[in-house]
């Protein structure tokens, strides 16, 4: 038990850290999911911004929330990125 | 040594659970695209290809079906066709903002689409254009650009520039290297990238709500829209046909470029 829970994950765990931020990003702007199966009450920032661009046209408050958003993610990913390393995913992407 | 066994197991039972988790929705629409009743109910009461034939008369479908296979080739083309020579010059050559440029035409992967998609049709607004199928095609390229160009620098990182240097030290210019040493040796990652382009623009929703117009809509923008306005099972089906195509393009493609590959791996 002490070598899983000590020294096992280690090498693993830049990926499982990048895997979560990861999963993190694509969740946040996820239209689909909360529009189909969620409820009333369950809308999530990108049906706030697909019902103002396209519902009522109110382009200037969607790009408002859009920049928000983006500002949001690239802060989280630059934070994240500093301590753990996101760039792990592209590394390993790109060097197969 | 007992405990270890009963480790696997719950490992085993876990990994069942997460493929079922994953594919059991999959299975239940593919099923239910076969039920005759109008409503769903398990088990089945009978078996019926009545919402196939319903949905080949149905002419929107067959036009968003028409748009889809388009837009999805023209996309995997374009992609593909920036996507190479960008692979090429981030990985053979040294030039300056090199590691910048890269970020920047992969960060798409990491932008919410719902971002690209008001991003874009702001700037066609900017640029007073209407919204039509080259818009389409534009946003589709930006969101596949980053596969292609990921998949494709894999493989030129495992090819070794001793053959391309042999070629040219054998009097080839740099052309001929290119046509005869380093797009066959390259030729299954683009055929690769260009799958991938494929699938993600045949299977893309959410940015394609932003950019479609009445007369480019795709298959899955159609299903969405028939599914707000009420549940068909004539959408199980065509839900049916596209898993069946999503899942049997990639199969046979691998094939293929397994076949391919098989001829002139060096």
């Amino acid at each position: 038990m002490a070598g899983i829970s000590g020294s096992y994950p280690a090498p693993s765990l830049p990926g499982v850290s990048a895997g979560c931020l990861l999963v993190f990003v694509l969740t946040c702007g996820t239209y689909l999911p909360p529009m189909i199966l969620g409820g009333p009450n369950n809308e999530m920032i990108a049906n706030l911004i697909f019902k103002r661009v396209i519902g009522t046209l109110d382009w200037p408050f969607g790009s408002a929330i859009s920049v928000i958003l983006l500002l949001l993610l690239v802060i989280i990913v630059y934070t994240y990125n500093r301590y753990m390393g996101i760039n792990q995913i592209f590394k390993s992407l790109s060097k197969g | 040594m007992k405990n270890l066994i009963s480790g696997w197991t719950l490992i085993k039972l876990y990994t069942i659970l997460v493929y079922a988790w994953m594919f059991a929705p999959i299975v239940a629409v593919v099923i239910l695209a076969f039920n005759p009743q109008q409503f769903g109910t398990f088990p089945l009461e009978g078996f019926s290809f009545k919402w196939f034939v319903k949905l080949s008369q149905n002419s929107t479908i067959l036009e968003a079906f028409k748009n889809s296979l388009v837009l999805g080739s023209l996309t995997a083309i374009f992609s593909t066709a920036i996507g190479v020579p960008a692979a090429l010059a981030f990985i053979r050559y040294e030039f300056k903002g090199k590691e910048f440029l890269n970020t920047i035409l992969i960060a798409p992967i990491m932008i919410p689409e719902v971002i690209l998609g008001v991003a874009l049709l702001l700037f066609i607004r900017w640029l007073q254009q209407p919204k039509s199928f080259v818009l389409l095609l534009i946003g589709h390229v930006v969101l596949t650009l980053p596969y292609v160009l990921l998949i494709v620098q894999a493989r030129l990182v495992g090819i070794k520039r001793e053959y391309e240097e042999a070629a040219l030290s054998l009097g080839a210019n740099p052309f001929q290297t290119f046509k005869e040493i380093t797009f066959p040796l390259l030729a299954p990652a683009i055929f690769a990238g260009m799958l991938f382009a494929f699938t993600i623009s045949f299977d893309d929703v959410t940015a394609t709500l932003f950019w479609a117009t009445a007369q480019n809509q795709t298959v899955p923008v159609q299903i969405f829209s028939m599914l707000r306005t009420s549940i068909s099972p004539e959408i199980n089906a065509l839900g049916a046909v596209m898993i069946v195509l999503t899942i049997s393009i990639p199969l046979a493609a691998g094939y293929v470029a397994r076949r391919f590959a098989r001829g002139n791996t060096p």
